[in-house]
């Protein structure tokens, strides 16, 4: 069972696919979801900073398992802005084109490799990092880190960072498919 | 510029940078300690490339955990030896400590390789510190990464 904890004492927890809402009971430790082996017995959050780890954890998986109404609840909707040079600048535009690609909504809490090896946040900062295996142009399949990083304001998130450029991992079909879609809100070929 | 002044001249532009980086953050005695080192090793041994000195940053059995560079301390070393793969000064975009971690996330200002229209990305450091010493260090570089 996944529980996330939410603000004033709610907690939210997936039982057999279904989001539940409840009331916490006070001895319920705070919950971080990460999967480590790595030393993270320094680390000391706030209730602040446990709730936006929640929040940023929900954001992620439900980001990417097309679970956009979720999305809707924990963003800056209008303000927010995403600095992933090649996506939409807004965060409908980002939903749309998640949308285009995950048509169907899957399973939110399914997917294991979503789970990240270090959570670290201080006040209005959490930045969520992922050990991935990636291939060389040969395919030989390595070691390698994946980013986020979120910056919340008012409870909510505001900005948000990956590590998408333009060489290296370029997505030009990212920019294609916002320039064909007719939006306003796509980022400068 | 001597080596002092371009301490003294880092430091000036630490103290300034960071009245600039968004939100104050909450930090103890130690974890501020370990923010200032970090960034110190940082600019010090990967930007300017002195790499003598890390043994006065880095644990002796320091984990490296960029795969372009292998064997610890030393691979890490030889890796900076090579002026080519310093990384490029960048804007701070957030610098915050967390228990014994740091993370410092940067801005780097780029060209689209097609079409030269002027762009920003990030990129992230994030290290854990013992004792006064860093003992492990994950960015985001993949094999081909240029900086």
């Amino acid at each position: 069972m996944n529980i996330w904890k939410l603000f004033g004492g709610l907690v939210l927890t997936a039982v057999g696919g279904l989001l539940l809402l409840a009331q916490a009971p006070s001895n319920i430790p705070p919950i971080i979801p990460m999967h480590t082996s790595y030393d993270v017995s320094s680390l000391k959050y706030t209730p602040v900073e446990q709730d936006h780890i929640a929040i940023a954890d929900l954001f992620f998986r439900a980001l990417h398992s097309g679970h956009f109404e979720l999305v809707t609840d924990v963003i800056e909707l209008h303000d927010a802005v995403n600095h992933n040079p090649n996506d939409p600048k807004t965060p409908p535009g980002l939903m749309a084109l998640l949308q285009s690609r995950i048509p169907e909504p899957k399973p939110l809490f399914k997917e294991q490799d979503q789970i990240p090896s270090l959570v670290l946040a201080n006040e209005n900062f959490v930045m969520f990092m992922w050990d991935q295996q990636v291939k060389d142009p040969n395919g030989s399949a390595y070691p390698a880190n994946r980013f986020e990083l979120i910056r919340f304001k008012d409870g909510k998130i505001a900005e948000h960072w990956d590590v998408a450029n333009r060489r290296e991992n370029a997505q030009e079909w990212k920019i294609d498919w916002c320039i064909k879609a007719g939006r306003t809100d796509c980022p400068t070929p | 510029m001597t080596y002092s002044q371009t301490k003294l001249l880092f430091w000036t532009f630490v103290l300034l940078a960071s009245s600039c980086v968004p939100s104050a953050m909450a930090q103890s005695g130690p974890e501020k300690k370990n923010q200032e080192m970090v960034l110190s090793w940082y600019h010090d041994v990967l930007v300017l490339g002195h790499v003598r000195e890390a043994s006065k940053y880095m644990a002796e059995d320091y984990i490296e955990h960029d795969p372009r560079i292998s064997g610890g301390r030393a691979g890490f070393i030889q890796h900076y030896e090579n002026a080519s793969a310093r990384p490029a000064e960048a804007k701070q975009t957030a610098t915050f400590a967390q228990g014994d971690y740091v993370v410092i996330v940067w801005q780097h200002a780029d060209k689209d390789p097609k079409t030269s229209t002027p762009y920003t990305y990030a990129t992230y450091d994030v290290v854990r510190v013992k004792n006064g010493k860093i003992q492990e260090h994950w960015n985001n570089a993949k094999k081909n990464s240029q900086w």
